[in-house]
């Protein structure tokens, strides 16, 4: 392989549905399968929120996304139910039970493990009179304390948060400049598709390079007529800008929607992938509103760019042709390896079962269920 | 749809033979028969077939063939590499492995775990005692010139049940059809340890 990865494996403890997950190897496209509600897309927010080090605009987008930011009628803040950030930790306890840290990094590798902990602070008077939070000494008076959250890379700790405004009131926050520096560079596309905003922000980023080429090459999988797409705003229009193609043979330029929803979410997944460079891209459902004679040209597109870009790549889906179209493309990619991870359920616990290429050809040739 | 109790075979006739003997001691069928079209493909998918999402139970039928030993040490090193603990010795009943979080796994190496030989030579076993035409088979393919074109050292229990076979009331029947014709006694006393290995794999009552 030309290029290392950015995770050769991945562990995570406390978070969400995983009590202690553990995936011995990765490769440069993988996919990952299993039944609902085994974790699949809890394991894309795992490596999102390990991306962005556990950044708290990451938190509460992870939990707007499942309605679990919404502050429970009780507003009471000593009540420690009501603080949203326990819907990331395993088993949701009361953040004063929540003694155990969430890890998230690679197996084995403190040194890029993320670790986020619950800490307690308690009002202080400083040398000027101002009033302002200490971490709690000894004992917790969880009336007068006040949670938050320690953010640690390694055993350094990098921010240190008491909840002031909860998570889901967060707007903004200046994160340290060592923070961001920390920061791996992603995209990430979620199952029902991109905004106008994030489609927008992202062929801004490649409008007139080379990649342009790329995300061309993706409609074409669908339509093979497409020559050029460009996003254009309406007069008098809400500001919203809107994709259209150039086919041949037709003068008038269309909107990319009115080809059809499949042309859409190609549009999406291959701006996500340009636009991870150097990067980790997650895709929740990656099959949803493609055929699956386009999904076999999709795999190819996205081994062999993730390969050239270096970018590591992690999708979810439920379907068998979505996963035979992987193992296709996959041993007909020589330079890029993939691996599909399947969670499942097993004495209470979510565990991971890896097939590699080899593994997965042997499954696919005797029919055995990997999903 | 996972399928949650298998059962790997090497060919066909395992299969048929398994269907038939099923049918004709009414042990419902809660389990799927998968032909894996021979010995080397059944190791080398091994591995990943105990890897197939929901699987509870697989168990395994092959051929000892010649050498016991070194096909039931094949199997116990592919096994171990999985993670159970094997035993050093088939058992004479037959073996059956568990590991908490893993699928139970059974091994039955024909004919009885004890000796060399294969499916056919299960069969023999359900040949009628005292059957005039099966002494006259062993005759028959016991005097056959050993030319080029004659069977492998290997295959003469075969090539007896196929004469034997050959010689019913109505001829040429497969291994699992001579077992619904009467032809092969389904209750002979070999058949016992084989089912009750299939029961206590499979859980069926």
């Amino acid at each position: 392989m030309s290029n290392t990865l950015l995770l050769n494996s991945f562990e995570v403890r406390g978070f969400r549905v995983f009590r202690h997950l553990k995936i011995e190897r990765l490769g440069r496209v993988n996919l990952i399968t299993g039944k609902n509600n085994v974790g699949k897309s809890c394991l894309l927010e795992a490596l999102w929120l390990y991306a962005t080090r556990g950044s708290l605009l990451t938190m509460r987008q992870l939990l707007n996304a499942r309605d679990e930011g919404v502050r429970e009628v009780n507003q009471d803040r000593h009540i420690t139910k009501n603080w949203s950030v326990r819907n990331l930790f395993w088993e949701r306890k009361p953040l004063e039970e929540q003694l155990e840290p969430m890890q998230l990094g690679p197996v084995d590798l403190l040194e890029r493990t993320l670790q986020i902990e619950i800490v307690w602070y308690e009002e202080q008077i400083g040398s000027q009179g101002q009033r302002q939070w200490a971490l709690a000494k000894g004992q917790v008076d969880s009336v007068a304390a006040l949670p938050g959250v320690r953010i640690l890379w390694g055993n350094q700790i990098i921010l240190s948060y008491p909840f002031e405004i909860d998570l889901p009131e967060l707007s903004q926050l200046i994160l340290p400049k060592r923070f961001k520096e920390l920061q791996l560079f992603h995209t990430f596309v979620p199952a029902n598709g991109l905004s106008r905003e994030d489609l927008a922000l992202w062929w801004d980023k490649i409008a007139l390079t080379e990649l342009e080429q790329d995300v061309i090459a993706a409609l074409r999988l669908i339509a093979h007529g497409v020559e050029r797409v460009n996003l254009v705003g309406r007069s008098g229009g809400d500001g919203d800008r809107i994709p259209l193609v150039k086919l041949a043979g037709i003068s008038e330029p269309l909107s990319l929607r009115s080809l059809g929803d499949g042309m859409n979410r190609l549009f999406g997944i291959a701006l996500a992938l340009v636009n991870a460079k150097g990067g980790m891209l997650l895709i929740d459902e990656i099959d949803n509103g493609l055929h699956y004679t386009v999904q076999l040209d999709l795999w190819r597109m996205v081994f062999a760019v993730a390969e050239r870009l270096n970018i590591q790549v992690f999708a979810t889906t439920h379907s068998w042709d979505c996963i035979r179209a992987f193992q296709q493309a996959s041993a007909q990619d020589a330079a890029s390896s993939g691996i599909l991870i399947r969670l499942s359920e097993r004495d209470g616990d979510i565990a991971a079962t890896l097939f590699d290429e080899r593994r997965l050809a042997i499954a696919t040739r005797e029919q055995i269920e990997v999903r | 749809m996972a399928v949650r109790n298998v059962l790997l075979v090497e060919g066909k006739d395992d299969e048929h033979v398994f269907y038939h003997l099923l049918e004709y001691h009414q042990v419902p069928q809660c389990f799927t028969i998968k032909d894996k079209g021979g010995i080397e493909n059944l190791l080398n998918t091994l591995e990943v077939e105990l890897l197939a999402s929901e699987l509870q139970c697989l168990g395994i039928v092959v051929d000892a063939d010649t050498d016991i030993n070194s096909r039931w040490q094949a199997l116990r090193d592919l096994l171990t590499r999985a993670g159970y603990a094997m035993p050093a010795k088939p058992d004479a009943d037959g073996v059956i492995v568990q590991k908490p979080g893993k699928p139970r796994v059974g091994i039955w190496l024909m004919p009885n775990n004890q000796t060399p030989g294969m499916l056919e030579d299960f069969v023999a076993f359900l040949v009628p005692p005292g059957n005039v035409l099966w002494q006259q088979a062993e005759t028959c393919v016991a005097q056959l010139p050993a030319t080029e074109d004659r069977f492998p050292e290997v295959h003469r229990s075969k090539a007896r049940v196929y004469t034997w076979l050959a010689w019913q009331r109505e001829p040429g029947s497969p291994l699992g059809l001579a077992i619904t014709k009467r032809y092969l006694n389904a209750d002979a006393a070999a058949v016992r340890p084989l089912l009750d290995w299939l029961r206590q794999l499979f859980d069926i009552i």
